[in-house]
């Protein structure tokens, strides 16, 4: 029997390092996805580049995604106006809440993975808070990369569109709470209705 | 579609759209087979074999800041590119001397003696961390290394 390939998903690998950003393509397309279909960009512009021109079902990001060599002095002197906005993506989570909230974004609801240290629980916090889906430590892994994709595949998540935050609901936490406890905000509704009675 | 949980919040429901495009619920785990993720595997190692055989051009900028020719731009941008890259592969030793090293030239323009003296025992460290691709690294050589980075970069970063 054939094995199950996958056929039509497009992904965008982000990495200021065009060896890495190759070396994740390579392990996507050894997971079965199709060559043609992954796309690296070195920088967050080049990226939105080609997600504005491309249909992209999932984009796996780099933490550290500084401009290139024609953006980096305008970024140093001040924030540069752009099409997708007042927006310098100076690092992966940077070009994620670009793409959460700029109102020109190709895709606001575009799944992320981002790639980060494995001793940066700060960047995992801002990221986590700029929209990212997963995060993956580095050193990378074909496993654990496999893991994120199926996590974001088969338990997608409601999107959260609010003044401080846009993107997937940062609660993961589901089932059963412990035997006799309820929940949160049915206690705190019987608190308001008995309030309501007694006044 | 989006409903409204408060005036100011909105909840668009999860979409499985993605879920239906990889073939519905189950399907990715028949997808990524055990053949398929030891394939994957290969492949990173195969690269983590090869890295440092590799035409790698930004070392020739660590090259010759071990023997006290620094150039602090290429020395820069190599260790900057070889913080990434050996981060990604889990080359531990390497990236962290040249996270140093590139953290330390960051903000230094022009650099004095003792600035090349910095850069030079950082390459150095790099070039033999590369040497011996860190196999059997690990305790009290790598740390004795560490730490005496650590004391002059705390020594001369200060102004």
């Amino acid at each position: 029997m054939a094995i199950a390939t996958i056929k039509n998903i497009s992904v965008l690998v982000l990495d200021n390092e065009q060896k890495i950003a190759n070396l994740v393509k390579d392990v996507l397309v050894a997971l079965s996805f199709p060559d043609r279909l992954v796309f690296t960009a070195s920088d967050g512009y080049e990226g939105l580049e080609i997600l504005r021109k491309t249909p992209i079902d999932l984009i796996i990001t780099d933490w550290e995604l500084h401009p290139n060599e024609k953006y980096s002095k305008l970024v140093k002197s001040a924030i540069i106006r752009t099409r997708w906005g007042d927006f310098p993506p100076t690092n992966g989570a940077n070009f994620v809440d670009c793409l959460r909230t700029s109102s020109k974004s190709p895709n606001r609801f575009i799944p992320v993975i981002m790639l980060t240290g494995p001793t940066q629980s700060n960047h995992i916090y801002y990221a986590r808070d700029c929209g990212v889906n997963e995060i993956l430590m580095k050193p990378i892994n074909a496993a654990d990369l496999a893991r994120r994709i199926i996590a974001i595949a088969d338990h997608p998540r409601d999107f959260i569109v609010s003044p401080n935050y846009r993107g997937p609901d940062r609660r993961r936490k589901v089932g059963n709470l412990p035997e006799g406890m309820e929940e949160r905000r049915k206690v705190d509704m019987k608190i308001f209705k008995n309030t309501t009675i007694a006044s | 579609m989006a409903k409204n949980i408060q005036t100011n919040i909105k909840v668009h429901s999860a979409d499985s759209g993605l879920q239906k495009k990889f073939g519905g619920p189950g399907a990715l785990q028949k997808i990524f087979t055990p053949e398929r993720i030891t394939k994957a595997e290969t492949k990173i190692d195969e690269f983590k074999e090869s890295y440092f055989d590799d035409e790698f051009t930004q070392l020739e900028a660590i090259n010759a800041a071990a023997i006290g020719k620094v150039d602090r731009a290429a020395v820069y941008e190599g260790a900057k590119a070889l913080k990434g890259q050996t981060e990604a592969l889990g080359f531990g030793f390497i990236m962290k001397v040249s996270d140093s090293l590139y953290k330390y030239l960051e903000d230094k323009e022009e650099l004095n003696k003792n600035d090349v003296l910095v850069v030079q025992k950082h390459a150095e460290a790099i070039l033999a961390g590369i040497e011996k691709r860190e196999r059997g690294w690990g305790g009290i050589l790598e740390s004795e290394l560490l730490s005496t980075i650590e004391m002059l970069v705390d020594k001369f970063s200060k102004k």
